[in-house]
């Protein structure tokens, strides 16, 4: 059974039977998973007066949105400035571990010889290292070739802790397409290169579909990565640290704190809710059968 | 994205939901039996391979060899400087200095309760929300949806919420009552920085749940039903041992990715108060390396890794022996 | 140039600062903040990745730092400089700064003073109890403290002039194996657990962040509120406060002298990368922001500076500081020490932080000054 399935599939034999109780916890349960989005919503329009004496009243004529434009306005930190440089992250990273991922999982599906073959657990060996924690040595090879604190030494740094597990699924999915399509387009003069480019990574959809998502979500959450690599000298900040340096520093001014937070989640919140069927099957499918 | 690396060691080949060409059983098979098919120059093929392997090579494998190099120097991290081989002195210290030990035991802590806490709450939102109703995929997407949130953002936007002067406490405070240390005593900090994780990522954790109810027979529950099992009955003699490979993984392998949990101390805690909050990942990136303490810190980091690997191949030997289990 | 960022030193007061020596020089400034907790740290951390400052502000050389930044000794702009001597390591100049901040004030509500029928400051440790009972039982929070960083530092500023007139240059004291750092601080730990233990200190203080702490003390809630000069900004900033503050030097031991030798740290510090490729366009900008007298008026009134013969006007909390310094018999050096006087551990300041905050938390005074005790041994 497919996450995809699990997730919207129509089996009803099985299951609690929803009686009202059952009803009022699933509410209470989501109730206490929204509180704190109701809170970061409600108070960023308010004055810090009103936030510290009354946190949860909804009263939408003492609203303010002067502490929203602060926060959209605030010379340290630009928000859009830094959406900029996230998703420009997130593109980037992505082509780059599909683009060098792609053709290698391609040859170690394909390939008779064994030497790939221990290529491949070579590079699902490196699922197992903890990337933050090798984040000081990562420091010491960027400076060694010069791409300390520059957006492509992120780049590939996030795309390299991307690899083992991309190929790892790549080359799972490509053994399971039959190689007759392969046989095929070589027959027809397709060198190995057009033949993946033509015939095999159209029908990796899913699993590219799949791999964007978790690229996506790990490279826009990712703090560790940017905080280091980045430093202050590269003028360059994600969202991530971006809000670091901008609420770390006024953590109790919360007139700065709810905005920013606010301004910072909005919109992968909306784009959340409008793909959440896509997003949440993938995560599953690549929860659970990465 | 702690549990993304988290499935990754969930090993078996991908999509094995796929449907299967020609009856023809998946793996090898496909790949080695096309020695008719022209053969592939090993140089175009070693193109092809080339990148990937530059890129993982370059900037996994070789900054750990850099860390096994640095752990046994007493390296400061400037390039003016020329690291002197210490031999086994950062190891002696990691387990003799009262602050690692400190960071190693609130790691264990926050591994092992977390990962109980997410798994609690993931097996149990999942088994409420097995059915799939339009009510339920709503209330899905709302337990799922702090997991897009980043988890610097989380740490802010709760201590906002658990601060002294916080939502919480100054509701306390104008109800008469005396404020709740949630992120001011040592103990205290620590279960909220465990239910702070807890509440951003058991989403995934409740997504593995749900797929795997799936794999629950159908007949099998009707069977029991029929036959007065009651409630308990039928979770402990059909659901549970239908989900039990799931939940073996998803407990270690949500644990592995909690050995890494250090964006939220930063923003939730900043590993205080005294120290209380500081995890393994904390101390390395947080402490020793602004401290300039590079050797210490890469011996942390082998030993994280040392563990994190142990763990992860656990992982890889139960799924073995199950699938092992499942076949016989 | 890497600055400290702080609620007194914002991005745009660094600009401002800068803006007439770039209009001058047509060399441009680039000011940066911290991305690691603070200016330290984040210094180390770029000095590591190769992507270090040409001039950093704000912290002080010790053995490591020392060969990365430039010796300033021929420069002939930086004799007259504060404190220049105070700081060198081996004779050698390698930080210059704009003047000195007094690191051992409290600062007092003379309003609450008065309604607590409290005559005098207190001048020794038995008086300064009284002061506190006094305060509670007025209905002020006595002392006002505070987490992150604030914690350790406050317990410092108090036990400075007694610990320096019982053990004057302790921080060599400590690296001659003369004093244990546990032995040196114990009887303030004593001091600060009694204060929680009788609810003086607030126990939720441990998790309030410093500027939080700052406006309850302008709200005039709280009584006294220990802190270095830098606290005086604030105050002129906040503009009419509901009660007059006034300042006093911690107190000693019965029958030392009061009040004793006064902690004070060179403001506004600037070193000179020496991997810079701008060295003599950092040297410049350095010269000019430690000698420029415009410059010099700007950061002593941003971050309560004071320095010897600066025409700067002071309002009435500043001319208390300056009468408390005038009236010290030495300053000393605070923390982990100065120049040559230091103690042989890096991180003091942390890890000291640490470990008052887990006083809070039910930890002995005997078993925190073990603590410190064993984390230098482990460090040093």
């Amino acid at each position: 059974m497919s996450a995809l399935q699990a997730l919207t599939g129509r089996r009803s034999s099985t299951g609690e039977r929803r009686t009202p109780f059952w009803y009022a916890t699933v509410t209470a349960l989501c109730v206490v998973m929204l509180v704190p989005m109701y809170l970061l919503v409600v108070n960023a329009f308010k004055d810090q007066r009103d936030i510290i004496s009354r946190p949860f009243s909804l009263s939408p004529g003492q609203f303010t949105l002067e502490h929203l434009a602060a926060a959209w306005n605030n010379p340290d930190f630009d928000i859009a400035f830094g959406y900029a440089v996230t998703i420009a992250l997130v593109i980037c990273v992505n082509l780059v571990s599909i683009g060098v991922c792609a053709p290698a999982a391609y040859v170690i599906a394909r390939s008779p010889r064994p030497v790939f073959g221990a290529a491949l657990l070579f590079f699902i060996s490196g699922m197992f290292i903890p990337t933050q924690v090798i984040l000081v040595p990562v420091i010491f090879v960027l400076r060694a070739i010069g791409l300390m604190s520059t957006f492509p030494g992120l780049v590939l740094f996030m795309a390299s802790a991307t690899v083992p597990f991309t190929i790892f699924v790549f080359t799972g999915f490509i053994r399971m397409l039959p190689s007759s399509l392969d046989e095929a387009a070589a027959i027809d003069g397709a060198g190995p290169y057009r033949t993946l480019w033509t015939i095999i990574l159209p029908l990796m959809k899913p699993i590219l579909a799949t791999v964007f998502i978790l690229n996506t979500l790990s490279v826009w959450n990712d703090f560790a990565s940017p905080q280091l690599i980045l430093g202050p000298g590269s003028g360059l900040y994600t969202v991530t640290t971006g809000v670091y340096a901008s609420v770390g520093e006024y953590s109790a001014d919360y007139t700065q704190v709810f905005p920013t937070l606010l301004l910072a989640v909005l919109p992968i919140l909306v784009i959340f809710v409008l793909t959440q069927r896509w997003v949440m099957s993938g995560m599953a499918a690549g929860a659970v059968k990465g | 994205m702690a549990l993304m690396s988290a499935s990754k060691t969930d090993s078996p080949p991908a999509a094995a939901n796929l449907p299967r060409e020609g009856g023809a059983r998946p793996r090898r098979t496909t790949g080695r039996s096309s020695g008719s098919r022209p053969r592939t120059s090993r140089w175009v093929e070693a193109s092809m391979v080339l990148p990937a392997l530059v890129v993982f090579v370059g900037l996994l494998v070789v900054p750990v060899g850099y860390a096994v190099y640095y752990s046994f120097t007493d390296y400061n991290g400037f390039p003016t400087q020329t690291p002197e081989i210490v031999g086994f002195d950062n190891y002696v210290r990691i387990f003799e200095s009262a602050d690692v030990r400190g960071s190693m035991v609130v790691t264990a802590i926050v591994a092992v309760a977390g990962s109980m806490v997410v798994n609690a709450a993931a097996l149990g939102l999942a088994l409420l929300l097995w059915r799939t109703t339009r009510f339920t995929a709503f209330a899905r997407v709302v337990m799922f949806y702090p997991h897009v949130l980043s988890l610097i953002v989380v740490g802010f936007l709760w201590s906002a919420i658990l601060g002294p002067q916080g939502a919480v406490n100054s509701v306390l405070e104008n109800l008469g009552r005396s404020p709740l240390p949630f992120l001011s005593d040592e103990t205290w900090a620590l279960a909220t920085l465990i239910l702070v994780i807890a509440w951003a990522q058991f989403g995934v954790q409740l997504l593995i749940y749900l797929a795997g109810l799936q794999a629950v027979p159908a007949e099998l529950l009707e069977a029991s039903r029929m036959d007065g099992a009651n409630r308990w009955q039928t979770f402990r003699h059909v659901t549970w041992p239908a989900l039990a490979p799931s939940v073996t993984v998803a407990l270690i392998t949500s644990m592995i990715s909690l050995l890494k949990t250090y964006d939220v101390v930063v923003s939730l805690t900043g590993g205080g108060p005294a120290g209380s909050t500081k995890t393994f990942a904390y101390q390395i990136l947080a402490v020793e390396f602004p401290k300039r303490q590079v050797g210490l810190a890469s011996a942390e980091a082998v030993v994280l890794i040392l563990v994190a690997a142990f763990l992860a191949f656990g992982v890889l030997a139960l799924r073995r022996r199950h699938d092992q289990g499942a076949q016989a | 140039m890497l600055v400290n960022l702080t609620d007194n030193l914002t991005k745009d007061f660094w600009n401002d600062l800068v803006k007439p020596f770039e209009d001058e020089t047509g060399i441009d400034v680039k000011i940066e903040g911290p991305t690691g907790t603070n200016v330290g740290e984040t210094f180390s951390s770029q000095l590591a990745a190769g992507t270090a400052p040409d001039v950093v502000q704000s912290i002080f050389p010790d053995d490591q730092i020392a060969p990365e930044v430039l010796d300033l000794s021929e420069e002939s702009w930086v004799e007259d400089t504060p404190m220049v001597d105070t700081y060198a390591i081996d004779g050698k100049r390698l930080v210059a700064g704009v003047g000195s901040q007094a690191q051992s004030l409290v600062y007092y509500n003379k309003t609450a003073f008065e309604k607590a029928g409290i005559k005098a400051t207190p001048q020794t440790w038995d008086e300064f109890n009284a002061t506190l009972g006094q305060l509670a039982d007025a209905g002020y929070t006595p002392l006002q403290t505070a987490g992150q960083w604030q914690t350790g530092l406050q317990l410092q500023q108090l036990w400075h002039p007694t610990l320096n007139t019982e053990q004057p240059e302790w921080q060599s004291a400590v690296a001659d194996e003369k004093l244990t750092l546990g032995d040196a601080f114990e009887p303030m730990f004593e001091h600060y657990a009694t204060w929680l233990g009788d609810g003086y200190i607030k126990k939720t203080d441990v998790g309030l962040d410093p500027t939080t702490a700052d406006a309850n003390f302008m709200e005039g809630k709280v009584g006294m509120y220990p802190l270095g000069s830098w606290l005086v900004a604030s105050l002129d900033n906040a503009g009419e406060l509901p009660f007059e503050v006034g300042v006093f030097s911690p107190p000693v031991d019965d029958g030392m002298a009061y009040p004793g030798p006064q902690g004070a740290t060179m403001a506004s510090p600037y070193m000179v990368y020496a991997g810079s490729e701008h060295s003599d366009e950092a040297l410049q900008l350095v010269e000019y922001l430690v000698t420029d007298e415009a410059a010099i008026e700007s950061q002593l009134t941003a971050d309560g500076v004071f320095r010897a013969g600066a025409a700067v006007e002071q309002s009435p909390v500043a001319t208390e500081i300056q009468a408390v310094i005038d009236e010290a018999p030495a300053l000393v050096a605070v923390g982990e020490g100065a120049g040559d006087i230091r103690l042989p551990v890096v991180g003091l300041n942390d890890k000291f932080t640490e470990i008052v905050q887990s006083l809070y938390t039910g930890t002995s005074p005997e078993d925190a000054a073990k603590a410190l005790d064993d984390w230098a041994e482990q460090n040093g």
